[in-house]
């Protein structure tokens, strides 16, 4: 089972990655969330994996997995969604302002219409 | 040396007077320039990617680095739980969404629909495993988050071009393996070894004392509640730094997606308006519902403020910005501040009493219907997390939102000047 | 129960709190409360720092839960010099901005600024590698927000550049935090540093795999190499009193690194005991000799101080890679100097670039400008400092820097690329001085631009605080000796934090 989170969480982060190095600033705003998903589980998973053993509190259960992580994941989880927003917006912006979606503003010859 | 001092004078004027030392002081400084220029003029492009190419050579090259240092083995001996087939299943799932957004990354609203579905797929896991706060957050973030970049999605390109340089594809395919490589073995790495956590102190002590039995709830806001206070803060910065960055911003619209067909300037659709206008109280007390509970069981100040801020942002898709507008009129801006300060004013009340910051305390109350239940002064600071949960949520989606109309009047008149062409 | 190490923390967060609510007065109102409240903010810590020396630091359990349970906060002479150094510093930009009108007619700058200050003081208080964390955020999103600020293309394009590479960095701390946690089971820097004493052979490499990814982390923010190129385009394109407080943002990046490898990875961790310090050093001087090519390199004045900042971090990298407690107090030394010089040196190339109109500070020969004497003499000062040389601060910080280093290793190749580099330095920065004032051309008139003399006033005043720490250098010293020794003393950080007693440190 680790090794199939280990798995996904590779995953996420290669994609992440992958996308993250586009020269487009939509690209990024995706590989950042693909990238933001991969740390989430990765960080997560750091107590360790328990399957039905949720840390509220219940009559007669004793075993419960560790709630910290769960915590830090769920800090992270609002931080990177405030952080997303702001990088959305500024695409945005640098939309208006450099003319187009490239993250250097440097304007490739295509296709008519391919480039707004 | 004295005595033939007329000798070497003479020996100095021939050989060596016509040689002013500040040429080859000139040329030395020049050369250093230049040199300084060249080195400089290689690595400083000025490009985004030079950067996010050495930061991801470093970590990778730093993490395999790391992993020398000491004799012990690459993994531990931790035993794995078992596999089911539904996992393998979810697995191959996830992996097949996360490849598609990378192979249809160029199709960009398709590749955001695969992306929620990658979003929902970790929801699952969490549910798996035992983390039902982090499911439900994680959820209505997703929607949020869905929504807010459709709303951008609408002013950039609907695709991406295809890159000039061949060769970069390759270079980007293999460093996101070998990322993903260093990531998987980072993470068996930490999964075969056992540790000891504090978390059982957070486990013994939630009911005892935090008052409670949602114990990641009792962490957010009782243990470790500074870091959620600084987490509410990150997003009242966000919604205002936004809307500063959202002055005086004017966007074209396409009137027309990638096929040619016009985008609807209709209003909106009259079985959402009516249905969403009755869902809106439903939802906020489904969100009072969560706020209410989170203390005891799955649920919050975090999920009761997106869902609430759900509810809001549906109004305004529903019925249009300008009616929405009229009838949700405060200033959302004071949403976050109340909500910084009541949150910052709870911490503040036990100092007060001489207790550190962020103290927080409980009590046992007992109603005649519902019986007895504790209530702890944590509720107050989650009460301020929720309203910055919700003001700066909406405050960022009404924002985008208005864009439109300013964009529409730019898209008019873009439109008729190409008529009139 | 002493409440003194909080106070840092709370007074820019309600102040922040109370200008949004200002929203609704006269932006005269909000300008005058957030000048307020910035103030106070230099007296408190003038006042804590006068705890501390006096009666010794203070840890602060929050929501009175115990270490390593709850979050510590840790107010020691570290920490305390850091956070007086930030305020003085941002009450100049603010002074700054105020005079110059750069905060525009809304409130948002104030607000931007005072939760700006709120994430600095937070993260140079924190015991807590999370919180750590939050508090970088929070230091970066109002950085990202305020370095947008004013709009512009070359703005935005250098705004996007920085504000992806810190996200990309912000998801590598969280790796890097897991996994620690992930071995170590803790979140408290001092509870860390005693599981790392008691750690397990095997969890070695691990261990320091996590170490390692932090460095980049936090090198990122202190501009190392390979991880500075986002550098001078921000600080180059941003508007002059936001990229003075810059100045203190790539310090939190050095002053991590101090304590929480530092403190992790001190003298109680065994085989990992300062294994960090040695890449340290090597990035470090690489840092430095590729700063000085980008100071020679560089076509306008914002740049080259850009680069003279990034410079004067990688000078702090060396003091930390030398790995000596002389050239960790000389280096503490050198961080307080070159914060204040290069945000007065910011202002000043700010109020220049006002005075040459359409020429604004780019380094070629301009007609004679308005009050150039005055400036060229300001420069001329700024320069001094900024390259080291008698009599102002920096020549001091550097001798201790470098005869912190004859006791470590490596001495030969320390000296060479911080010698070769101040040369290289002052080379660049004669050739700009003689550019800008000294070489005018004639064949343009006198440019009569014109700023009010008051613009002067917060590079001056930084100037001033550069020429007292000359004046008061002994026992200037003194002090950071005793906090080096301190950084060095692992095992008493740790019963600080961990068993607090009526001592105070």
């Amino acid at each position: 089972m680790e090794i199939l989170i280990a798995l996904i969480i590779a995953t996420l982060a290669g994609a992440g990655i992958f996308l993250t190095l586009k020269a487009r600033t939509y690209p990024i705003v995706l590989g950042l969330t693909l990238l933001a998903y991969a740390v989430n589980l990765f960080l997560f998973s750091m107590g360790r994996l328990q399957v039905n053993m949720p840390p509220v509190l219940r009559e007669g259960v004793s075993a419960y997995t560790d709630p910290l992580p769960q915590a830090l994941v769920l800090t992270a989880i609002v931080i990177s969604f405030g952080m997303t927003a702001f990088v959305v917006v500024l695409a945005l912006r640098a939309r208006h302002e450099l003319g187009n979606d490239h993250v250097d503003g440097v304007e490739i010859m295509h296709k008519a219409g391919e480039n707004q | 040396m004295y005595i033939k001092r007329e000798k070497l004078f003479a020996w100095y004027e021939k050989k060596l007077g016509h040689v002013d030392a500040r040429i080859p002081y000139g040329a030395l400084l020049d050369s250093c320039f230049a040199l300084a220029h060249r080195v400089h003029g290689v690595l400083h492009r000025g490009n985004l990617q030079t950067s996010v190419y050495s930061f991801i050579g470093a970590a990778l090259v730093m993490g395999l680095i790391g992993f020398t240092y000491g004799d012990g083995p690459l993994f531990g001996q931790r035993a794995f739980m078992p596999v089911d087939w539904i996992s393998i299943i979810v697995t191959a799932g996830l992996m097949i969404a996360a490849f598609g957004t990378v192979r249809f990354h160029q199709k960009r609203l398709l590749a955001l629909v695969v992306i929620g579905m990658v979003g929902l797929i970790v929801s699952l896991i969490f549910i798996k495993f035992s983390a039902p706060d982090l499911a439900l957050t994680q959820l209505s973030v997703e929607v949020v988050t869905v929504v807010l970049i459709l709303l951008a999605l609408y002013y950039l390109p609907a695709t991406t071009p295809h890159e000039p340089f061949k060769n970069k594809v390759k270079y980007d395919t293999a460093f996101a393996v070998l990322g993903g490589l260093g990531v998987f073995v980072l993470t068996l790495a930490v999964l075969t070894r056992e540790y000891t956590t504090i978390g059982d102190y957070f486990l013994a002590n939630s009911l005892t004392g935090g008052g409670g039995t949602n114990v990641v709830n009792v962490i957010l806001v009782d243990f470790r509640g500074f870091d959620t206070l600084g987490e509410i803060v990150v997003l009242g910065i966000a919604g205002i730094g936004i809307f500063a960055m959202l002055q005086g911003l004017k966007l074209y619209a396409p009137p027309c997606n990638e096929e040619g067909i016009v985008w609807s300037r209709d209003a909106h659709p009259h079985i959402m308006q009516s249905l969403l206008r009755l869902m809106m109280p439903i939802m906020l007390l489904v969100a009072v519902y969560i706020f209410l509970r989170g203390h005891n069981l799955p649920g919050g100040g975090f999920i009761a403020g997106l869902i609430a801020a759900i509810g809001l942002i549906v109004q305004y898709l529903a019925n249009g910005i300008e009616w929405t507008t009229k009838r949700l009129n405060f200033d959302k801006h004071y949403l976050i501040a109340y909500g910084v300060l009541i949150a910052a004013l709870t911490g503040l009340v036990s100092m007060l009493l001489g207790y550190p910051f962020l103290t927080s305390a409980f009590t046992h109350v007992d109603w005649p219907i519902v019986g007895e239940f504790e209530v702890a002064s944590a509720i107050a600071f989650d009460l301020g997390v929720f309203l910055v949960v919700v003001g700066s949520t909406v405050m960022i989606l009404v924002q985008l939102g208005k864009l439109s109309l300013g964009s529409h009047k730019l898209t008019d008149k873009t439109l008729q000047a190409k008529e009139e062409k | 129960m002493t409440h003194v190490a909080i106070l840092p923390i709370l007074l820019p967060l309600f102040g922040a709190v109370m200008v949004l609510f200002a929203k609704v007065m006269s932006h005269k109102t909000q300008q005058a409360l957030s000048f307020a409240l910035t103030t106070l903010l230099v007296f408190l810590n003038i006042w804590l720092f006068y705890t501390v020396l006096t009666k010794g630091g203070a840890t602060y359990q929050l929501g009175n839960w115990e270490a390593p349970f709850g979050i510590s906060l840790v107010l020691d002479g570290l920490s305390v010099t850091m956070l007086l150094l930030t305020s003085v510093l941002a009450l100049a930009s603010l002074w700054y901005a105020v005079i110059t009108k750069i905060d525009g007619a809304n409130v948002h700058f104030h607000v931007l600024f005072q939760m700006q200050l709120f994430g600095i003081n937070g993260a140079f208080l924190t015991g807590d590698v999370f919180n750590l964390f939050v508090f970088f955020e929070i230091l970066l999103i109002a950085s990202y927000s305020l370095l947008l600020y004013g709009h512009g293309r070359e703005r935005t394009k250098a705004g996007l550049h920085y504000v992806v590479i810190n996200l990309v960095g912000s998801t590598l701390f969280l790796f890097a935090i897991g996994t620690l946690y992930g071995i170590l089971g803790t979140l408290n820097i001092a509870d860390m540093a005693l599981q790392v004493s008691k750690l397990h052979p095997d969890n070695v490499n691990v261990v320091a795999a996590a170490g390692l990814m932090l460095l980049v982390v936090f090198g990122l923010k202190a501009a190392m190499f390979p991880l500075y190129f986002w550098l001078p385009g921000a600080y180059a394109r941003t508007s002059a009193p936001v990229a003075a407080l810059f100045a203190i943002m790539t310090k939190v990046g050095v002053y991590s690194i101090i304590r929480v490898h530092g403190t992790v990875f001190g003298t109680e961790a065994g085989y990992l005991s300062f294994f960090h310090a040695p890449w340290v050093l090597f990035l470090g001087i690489l840092t430095l000799v590729l700063a000085a090519f980008g100071t020679m390199s560089a076509k306008a004045l914002k740049e080259q101080v850009a680069y003279l900042v990034l410079g004067s971090v990688a000078t702090l990298l060396i003091a930390i890679g030398i790995n000596t407690p002389q050239a960790l107090s000389g280096g503490l030394y050198y961080m307080v100097h070159s914060t204040v010089v290069a945000g007065g040196f910011f202002l000043l190339a700010d109020t220049l670039a006002s005075l040459r109109g359409k020429y604004s500070d780019s380094i070629e020969k301009t007609p004679p400008f308005g009050r150039m004497i005055f400036s060229g003499s300001v420069f001329f000062a700024f320069a001094v400092a900024m390259a080291g040389m008698p009599p102002l601060s920096g020549f001091f910080g550097k001798m201790m820097i470098l005869s912190g280093a004859l006791e470590g290793e490596h001495v030969g190749l320390v000296y060479t690329t911080v010698l070769v580099a101040g040369l290289f330095v002052i080379i660049a920065l004669t050739r700009t001085g003689s550019q800008i004032f000294y070489d005018t051309s004639t064949d343009e008139p006198f440019l009569k631009e014109q700023v009010r003399f008051s613009q002067f006033y917060p590079a001056l005043s930084l100037l001033l605080i550069s020429a007292c720490l000359v004046l008061f250098a002994n026992p200037i010293s003194t002090f950071t000796d005793q906090v080096a020794a301190m950084l060095y003393d692992t095992k008493g950080y740790m019963d600080f934090v961990l068993h607090p007693t009526m001592e105070g440190r």
